[in-house]
């Protein structure tokens, strides 16, 4: 089915999709994407270098160009794109912080609950055992109180 | 970690005449450095819009993808492995974004196929515009698989293994993608060329 001719690259195809232009962003790209990162919860270690001083002139370098460019006045503004909407829901809830991550889904509050109600249940558990075979003399070494002979006598039922 | 400025260097400068590798970036970006995010994504950015348009076919599609792609990659930019080329790694999320849309949206590219042509309008430009657009119906007749791979290797001058590391692949599963696609490309440009 494929040989070493299929390894090689093709130049007719290769010649084919370079004349399919590609066409560059629209004008409000670079700022919303800058927008929507900015919605990203901050992961700081601590402030870095490139990110102080004064906002990086236009240069002769593209890539240098920063995307916190402020808007420019007149730029059309697209209606808010699926990835920032998806971004503003994760935004965190402030309060959310007094709780532990493992527990801030509610099933693992749950679980938690269930695991707690169990190991006290089991404790409890553990606690009559002990005192059963303490009663009945189990704790003693394992011997077993025979009951005497007598005694065997008086409590069998009358014939 | 943060850049080192060559001997000599005022440290007001701005940090755009240094040339920072694509590590450091990656590392500046992981301490939440959004600039630094954002030079990483221009130095790819060319690439990337060459793929999704391609497999696109529709400049709105190809800005959302890549909006969508882009925060993906700011998410889990703690999750690119060092010794792991960025620019692979991005690739191949932006795949993962085109499929994603393709498969909610299912656009039709022969049907917007005038839309947002940038050699429309450009003086003298005809037949390079009739000529983009025979390449991009008859892109749009490959199953998104063949696209996505024949826009890889012959597009973009990705070898097998490279394609198949964005795909998900094994090699020869984009060899046997890649000769499926050629061949129907070729045909079919021909067609359309008579």
């Amino acid at each position: 089915m494929t040989n070493d001719a299929d390894i090689a690259p093709d130049s007719i195809v290769r010649t084919a999709l370079r004349r399919l232009p590609v066409p560059e962003h629209s004008r409000s790209f670079w700022e919303e994407l800058d927008q929507t990162l900015a919605l990203e919860p901050s992961r700081h270690v601590h402030e870095p270098a490139l990110a102080v001083g004064p906002p990086l002139a236009p240069s002769a370098d593209p890539e240098a160009a920063t995307v916190a460019r402020p808007a420019q006045a007149g730029t059309v503004s697209r209606p808010p794109t699926r990835a920032r909407a998806a971004a503003a829901e994760r935004e965190p809830d402030p309060t959310s912080r007094l709780v532990p991550p493992s527990l801030r889904r509610r099933s693992n509050l749950l679980l938690l609950l269930v695991a707690a109600a169990a190991a006290v249940l089991v404790a409890l558990s553990g606690t009559a055992l002990v005192h059963n075979r303490a009663g009945s003399g189990l704790g003693t070494g394992g011997a077993v109180e025979v009951p005497a002979a007598g005694a065997a006598g008086a409590a069998a039922p009358p014939r | 970690m943060v850049p080192m400025l060559p001997a000599g260097a005022d440290s007001s400068m701005p940090v755009s005449t240094t040339r920072v590798s694509d590590l450091e970036l990656v590392e500046l970006a992981r301490q939440g450095d959004r600039p630094a995010f954002a030079r990483l994504l221009r130095r790819h950015d060319d690439r990337m819009r060459g793929l999704a348009y391609r497999v696109l076919a529709d400049r709105q599609a190809m800005d959302d993808v890549l909006q969508a792609a882009y925060l993906r990659a700011y998410q889990d930019v703690e999750r690119f492995r060092a010794g792991g080329d960025f620019g692979t790694w991005l690739y191949r999320i932006t795949y993962n974004a085109c499929i994603d849309a393709l498969g909610e949206a299912k656009p039709s590219p022969t049907a917007r196929a005038g839309v947002a042509d940038p050699t429309s309008g450009r003086a003298g430009g005809e037949p390079v515009v009739s000529a983009s657009e025979v390449v991009r119906s008859a892109l749009a007749e490959l199953s998104i698989p063949q696209r996505v791979t024949v826009v890889l290797v012959d597009g973009e001058g990705f070898d097998h293994r490279e394609a198949a590391e964005i795909l998900g692949v094994a090699p020869g599963a984009v060899a046997s993608r890649l000769h499926r696609a050629r061949t129907k490309l070729r045909t079919i440009l021909g067609e359309k060329v008579r």
